[in-house]
């Protein structure tokens, strides 16, 4: 069975936005009335992040647990899922940015990794999303022993979440240095096909050249978690590449620049054919959470507002046709 | 219960905000938006009429624009009349000939839809009224009794709205005219901030005329005139010494309506019909349409949908 | 007179219900002060919420047009450079007239709208207003009588002199073409003695003003002077966020 929750990320544009209680109150009602039932989470460090990490749950809101009731006086059912990029260091264990393509930063990782999962667990979640490895222009060449340490890495991860009932989900992103030389199929192979899965972001294969729906296809048991949203543009000329491809890229539109590389859902002129993606997931008996996703929104109310009308009238009868 | 919302909008566009009306792509993302939180319906203002044939060529094509996006249609009308006591104003009778030709034109634009309601301000600017007397509210009456004769017999209802800043907004006012309109012509549409913040609980203010009341705003605010801004020239909408924003959505903090125990009297008074939610200037002081008009249907839906239960259970 | 530079408060004005409260004027002042501009330029409106643009809101808003201009003065501003008015613009305090300055018929109309707004320019001591030339082209039609555009123009110019003001015609990115038979019928109506009529075409543009005197002195830009001001009599400045006419408090008890 499908169920479907949202992103919470695109209410936090920087750093000093979206900390009081207040906001996080209205932006769960959003999603909740917009027709979703689950909120997926980001990670994040230090006292601007209330929601980013679970000690910080546990300072604003009593407990990991105090968080779960808040989520349902929202009228959500749960979370979802959490984003954790291991790239990120944590203020609250003076901890520094963990690399998996480096074998030292390994442990680092899956003791975050399971930190976070624990947390999930009590909060009814079910995917760790993580981002697999650093960005290309970080990262240019990955080779077969690179991609085996990042593979080891997730593999151990992997079997240490699953007793937790928490399913391990690697996400690819356009600027990630899994883009060149087929590293996202190579990944795949070189990892456990019991413990490890995969997210897929359909805005952010749209715009790195690759087919969500073919992937669908080809890995079908591999995929773990999805994150639905519309691309507006293909990075059809490497920007990928270019060093601080975060900022200069991704948020400042690159050489063109593309003023918004995500859209909403089924909003011209979007190049992700959610409708197919859909389909696929259901031919294959997806069981899982879809989470709809419109990072860098200009209009977070809006953005879910638009994508649960979309989810409401066309997703959703794709669904329910198949039962 | 079900649930319409009011017309007010405005959304970012690279030319600085603009409302749902400004092209078909935005009236198309502010109907979905309404849709996608569980609105029912829209209610509209008659003077945008001509708007909607610009775009749309006739009312029935635009509230077929609205089915598409899945609300079923166009509930309520508001008639946002420009008074001037010079030429159209219900407390002066030399007026009230232009008055009721405007509603005979407004009926026949609106003939091709079904509308529940025509909603007015039944008086001007309070300080265009001045010194409001009974005598005045008297002659208020009977133009309005006149135009419920016309657009009932369009198979509307004409409806009363009592902003806070016209001149029948106190208790004394509102019962002055409410005894010298008649029921069969001239009902009430209780709009729970503007009452509020005339200091006339809305709660006791509907159960008195409940008889008489076809519809509601569900509108909040945070504050009341305890200042005399309802009689503040130019303006006490936007202008007031009070606050620059007065109203709020309903579930919003720190809000001064009651709507539990509002909900409860509108279900132990067998209402049946529909409910408006608005609240207009949402965007005051950093505020976001959108937002608004998606908290209010949460708050509708998780919490007065279980009074009506509870309510209605008794 | 001297070349100065102005700054168009129309920006602030995104919504009808928008820059209406009076420390948004003030906040607009200041900014465009602190960005060198000595001048602002009005625009003319409708309604109460329009309480620059009606002169009787503005007169309330701030006591007197000499209680606006204190209230200029304060946040750096010592001028009114100009007011921009579109006679086919409806108004509610007009009656909604749809009025058009290519139908002979609506001539007095608009010359006794303008009336309203020469007198609060004298009062300002504001030497421009500018005034749009045409309904846009595509209410217009083709067909329209550019003789009877010139017509009120200069009867416009007329008027505006008497109050010590020049008028500036503005042409817009919507206004109609002007064909060699319009060219035409308006030059044969110039034949006639006249009053000089200026033409305005944006300051967006940042070229010299046709007919507006001499060119602007370059380097620096130089504030323009108060001209017109003090006037005699005048109250002083209204506190911040004051209004110029407070009801009476405590008629409402809780």
């Amino acid at each position: 069975m499908i169920e479907w929750s949202y992103a919470i990320n695109q209410w936090k544009p920087s750093f000093d936005d979206f900390t009081r209680r207040r906001d996080h109150e209205r932006a769960l009602r959003v999603i909740s009335i917009s027709g979703f039932t689950g909120v997926e989470l980001t990670t994040g460090t230090g006292r601007w992040e209330p929601l980013g990490n679970p000690e910080q749950l546990a300072a604003n809101f009593g407990s990991v647990r105090g968080f779960a009731d808040f989520v349902r006086d929202a009228a959500l059912d749960r979370v979802s899922s959490w984003f954790y990029d291991p790239l990120l260091g944590f203020r609250e264990d003076l901890s520094a940015p963990a690399d998996p393509a480096d074998p030292d930063a390994h442990a680092s990782v899956r003791a975050h990794a399971t930190w976070f999962a624990s947390a999930l667990a009590d909060l009814g979640g079910q995917v760790l999303v993580v981002r697999p490895t650093a960005s290309a222009w970080q990262r240019p060449q990955l080779d077969d022993g690179a991609i085996g340490t990042i593979a080891k890495c997730w593999n151990d991860v992997g079997r240490a979440i699953a007793p937790l009932g928490v399913r391990l989900a690697l996400h690819f992103d356009f600027l990630s240095a899994l883009r060149p030389d087929d590293g996202l199929e190579r990944l795949i192979a070189a990892t456990d096909t019991e413990t490890v899965g995969f997210s897929v972001d359909t805005g952010e294969f749209v715009a790195a050249g690759l087919d969500p729906v073919a992937f669908i296809d080809r890995h079908p048991h591999r995929v773990a978690h999805v994150q639905l949203k519309n691309a507006a543009a293909v990075d059809d000329r490497d920007e990928y590449t270019r060093r601080n491809a975060e900022h200069h890229v991704r948020k400042g539109g690159g050489a063109r620049p593309v003023p918004r590389w995500f859209l909403e859902l089924g909003v011209a002129p979007g190049l992700v054919d959610a409708e197919a993606v859909v389909r696929a997931l259901v031919a294959h008996e997806y069981d899982g959470w879809v989470t709809v996703e419109s990072d860098l929104s200009p209009h977070p109310p809006t953005s879910a507002m638009l994508n649960g009308w979309y989810l409401q009238h066309v997703l959703q009868s794709i669904v329910e046709e198949a039962r | 219960m079900k649930w319409s919302y009011m017309d007010h909008w405005r959304s970012a566009s690279p030319n600085g905000p603009i409302d749902q009306w400004q092209t078909l792509d935005s009236m198309d993302r502010f109907l979905k938006q309404v849709a996608a939180v569980g609105y029912d319906a829209i209610d509209t203002f008659d003077h945008r009429y001509f708007q909607i044939m610009d775009q749309y060529g006739s009312v029935s094509n635009y509230q077929e624009f609205v089915q598409e996006r899945g609300l079923e249609r166009i509930v309520n009308t508001f008639h946002a009349a420009v008074y001037d006591p010079r030429t159209y104003a219900p407390h002066v009778p030399e007026t009230h000939a232009n008055i009721l030709e405007d509603f005979r034109v407004t009926m026949d634009r609106w003939s091709g839809i079904s509308l529940d309601n025509i909603i007015v301000m039944p008086a001007t600017l309070y300080y265009d009224m001045e010194p409001v007397t009974d005598d005045k509210i008297k002659t208020t009456a009977e133009l309005w009794n006149k135009v419920g004769a016309i657009t009932l017999d369009a198979g509307v209802k004409l409806t009363c709205h009592h902003e806070f800043f016209c001149g029948i907004q106190s208790k004394h006012e509102l019962d002055v005219f409410y005894a010298n309109t008649d029921p069969a012509l001239v009902n009430l549409f209780v709009d729970t901030a503007q009452h509020c913040i005339a200091t006339v609980d809305p709660v006791d203010f509907y159960e008195q005329y409940a008889d008489r009341v076809t519809g509601f705003h569900f509108k909040d605010t945070r504050h009341q005139d305890l200042v005399g801004d309802y009689r503040r020239r130019p303006d006490a909408e936007l202008m007031a010494t009070t606050t620059p924003k007065w109203f709020h959505e309903m579930g919003d903090e720190g809000g001064l309506v009651d709507f539990e125990a509002f909900m409860r009297a509108v279900v132990r008074n067998g209402y049946e019909g529909w409910l408006s939610v608005e609240h207009d200037k949402a965007n005051k002081l950093g505020g976001d349409h959108a937002e608004s008009t998606a908290i209010a249907r949460w708050y509708a839906k998780n919490v007065l949908d279980r009074i009506v239960a509870e309510e209605g259970s008794k | 007179m001297t070349a100065g530079w102005s700054y168009a408060l129309n920006q602030w004005r995104q919504s009808p219900t928008s820059f209406v409260r009076l420390e948004e004027h003030e906040r607009a002042f200041k900014t465009v002060s602190a960005a060198g501009f000595r001048a602002v330029e009005l625009w003319a409106g409708t309604g109460r919420w329009s309480n620059l643009g009606r002169p009787e809101h503005l007169r309330l808003n701030y006591g007197s047009a000499a209680g606006f201009l204190d209230r200029l003065a304060e946040c750096g501003i010592d001028a009114v450079s100009s007011l921009t008015w579109d006679p086919s613009a409806p108004a509610a305090e007009e009656g909604f007239e749809l009025r058009s300055t290519s139908r002979p018929a609506d001539h007095g109309a608009i010359l006794r709208a303008a009336e309203t707004y020469l007198e609060l320019l004298s009062e300002l001591g504001c030497e421009r207003i500018v005034v749009r030339a045409t309904e846009p082209a595509g209410r217009l039609g083709s067909g329209f009588d550019a003789a009877a555009v010139a017509s009120v123009l200069d009867r416009l110019g007329a008027a505006a002199q008497d109050h010590g003001v020049r008028v500036a015609v503005d042409i817009d990115c919507l206004s109609p073409p002007l064909g060699r038979r319009h060219r035409a019928a308006a030059r044969a109506h110039r034949q006639r003695p006249r009053r000089p009529v200026a033409q305005h075409r944006g300051s967006r543009r940042g070229g010299r003003r046709p007919g507006l005197g001499r060119p602007r002195p370059r380097g620096p830009h130089r504030a323009r002077p108060s001209q017109g001001r003090p006037l005699p009599g005048r109250g002083r400045g209204l506190p911040a966020s004051g209004c110029g006419s407070r009801p009476p408090a405590g008629e409402r008890g809780p």
